[in-house]
């Protein structure tokens, strides 16, 4: 199972949405990082077949998805950035009604949405209306709908946005345990989701891909970059005037910064292990990320 | 030591001697349900889906009561108005646009509520969707406009002007029913409203059309109603043929505005 971009283009008339980006999927958690803007919404839109490119094209298992219709849409999830619900349906009737649209016969529908329901921990609000639950409710009822048709490419644009951090641990756990032999592509501004599970990252600036590899190899890039230096607290809007403040944490009277830069800022400054938002910052800088 | 600093000690104890906390233990616990759901399925692409009846009735199930109960309510109070005023063969031809409105909230639904980039990623093509929703709101007005020209011949006491009265409907039915279809094809964002002023202004132009140009309604004037249904007929013929040509050739994309 692969699902092949080639160089795919999307161009809103003279502003390019998505540039030219190839990638080549097979199963496993993929994240998709990038600032607001970055072209995400539209890449995953493509890929989902709900959005023509301009130019280039999406293959499922060799087959152009353009043209694989119904066949495509059966192994396909989608959670949009937007997900809307109606107001008047309860859970289990917004889960019954997609169920109708993918085309599961009744009682495997029914089956399946109590089992969803369940799984993301709705059981006990099947029968409540949607418009009455929390932020964190509504995504989890967008997940399940998504989840409905057991996909085998599995397209989350956001799926954290919104959920507490319990929510989204929960969410991180049931993703990385879905995928196993699945694809599946979640999109995210935020570095720590898609650290926790994401086998492979995709960096996206101005509708290209920027960086891509490993959590590790991503990280290993800034090794030898970023810095921990203890000030007093006078001090501290001194070093974030000049260069990339990753954190700022106070100890008492001092504040100790996490700095990215090429060259070590200070004698004092020590160098540290980098994460995977340091090479964010380092390749995008603060304004941008 | 409280509760909660005696809970946090333990944690913290527990997670240095490498043990599972409780929270742990419950994501274990977790994504072993998950693991048993998940087990119990078969592979996507492999599992049985429904036929276009199936789907016809699951369709009904969640919108056709919507949309029939919407053209009731338009039927009595037509049914009302033509009872207690009496204008004559005129009258009739103004509530039809009224049908249209009664079903507009289900055909543009999605795009109000921001389900449509959901159900544009399920089997179910947009065209499909639209063409089964058509298929109620149809058979729900032709139900309901027999019931409307039942009782004017019944008040009229008469089947004489039954030809002409179904040809004075169906040119403002299916004008509105073809503006409807045009909006849904270009996806605008604002199609509803669009789609709503052109059912209340046709409305407005039938019920003026009686005084303004009351030559229209002469027998005479036959010839210009059967163009117009000619006309219009056509052109709801084409959307029709678009809908279901945009079905057939697995027309995925351009579902989304933007």
């Amino acid at each position: 199972m692969e699902l092949s971009i080639d160089r795919l283009t999307k161009h809103y008339g003279s502003k390019i949405a998505v540039d030219c980006v190839s990638a080549v999927l097979t199963p496993g958690v993929y994240g998709l990082l990038g600032a607001n803007g970055a072209g995400k919404t539209t890449l995953m839109r493509m890929l989902c077949a709900i959005l023509e490119p301009t130019s280039g094209e999406v293959r499922f298992g060799g087959k152009e998805v353009a043209s694989m219709g119904e066949a495509y849409r059966d192994v396909l999830g989608y959670l949009p950035q937007d997900f809307g619900y109606y107001p008047s349906y309860t859970a289990a009737e917004f889960l019954s009604y997609i169920a109708a649209l993918k085309g599961l016969p009744r009682d495997m529908a029914g089956r399946r949405v109590g089992q969803m329901l369940e799984m993301l921990d709705l059981a006990a609000v099947a029968n409540k209306k949607i418009k009455t639950f929390s932020g964190g409710m509504k995504q989890r009822v967008g997940v399940a709908q998504a989840l409905l048709n057991d996909p085998q490419v599995l397209i989350l644009d956001e799926p954290t946005a919104g959920l507490d951090p319990k929510e989204r641990v929960r969410l991180r756990n049931l993703l990385s345990e879905y995928a196993g032999n699945k694809i599946v592509i979640l999109s995210t501004h935020i570095v720590s989701d898609v650290e926790a599970i994401a086998d492979q990252v995709f960096v996206m600036n101005a509708g290209q891909f920027v960086m891509h590899g490993s959590v590790p190899e991503l990280a290993e890039q800034v090794r030898g970059k970023v810095w921990e230096l203890t000030v007093p607290r006078g001090q501290a809007q001194f070093w974030q005037e000049r260069v990339t403040v990753a954190n700022y944490r106070h100890e008492g009277d001092q504040v100790v910064l996490r700095i990215i830069d090429d060259e070590r800022p200070s004698d004092q400054a020590a160098p540290c292990e980098p994460i995977l938002d340091d090479a964010y910052l380092y390749y995008f800088g603060e304004k941008e990320a | 030591m409280s509760d909660r600093q005696l809970k946090k000690a333990l944690t913290a104890y527990f997670q240095r001697a490498g043990m599972p906390t409780a929270e742990a233990r419950q994501v274990d616990r977790t994504a072993a349900r998950c693991r048993a759901v998940m087990g119990t399925w078969a592979a996507g692409s492999g599992e049985p889906r429904q036929s276009f009846w199936g789907f016809l009735a699951d369709v009904f199930h969640f919108e056709g009561i919507p949309i029939l109960a919407s053209q009731l309510a338009v039927l009595l109070a037509a049914c009302m108005a033509l009872l207690s005023s009496r204008m004559g063969v005129y009258e009739v031809p103004m509530y039809m646009p009224l049908f249209i409105l009664a079903v507009l909230p289900a055909f543009f639904r999605g795009q109000v509520y921001r389900v449509s980039e959901v159900e544009a990623a399920t089997r179910t093509s947009g065209a499909l969707l639209t063409l089964a929703r058509l298929v109620l709101a149809g058979g729900g007005a032709l139900v309901c406009l027999t019931f409307l020209l039942a009782l004017e011949v019944w008040l009229q006491r008469s089947c004489e002007n039954l030809g002409r009265l179904v040809i004075y409907c169906l040119v403002p039915y299916l004008t509105c029913m073809t503006a409807m279809l045009a909006m849904i094809r270009r996806r605008k964002k604002n199609g509803a409203p669009v789609c709503a002023a052109i059912a209340l202004g046709s409305v407005l132009f039938w019920r003026s059309c009686s005084f303004l140009f009351p030559w229209l309604y002469e027998a005479s004037a036959m010839g210009v109603w059967v163009a117009a249904v000619l006309v219009y007929s056509w052109l709801f013929a084409k959307e029709l043929v678009y809908i279901i040509h945009a079905d057939k050739e697995v027309n995925m994309y351009g579902i989304v505005d933007r």
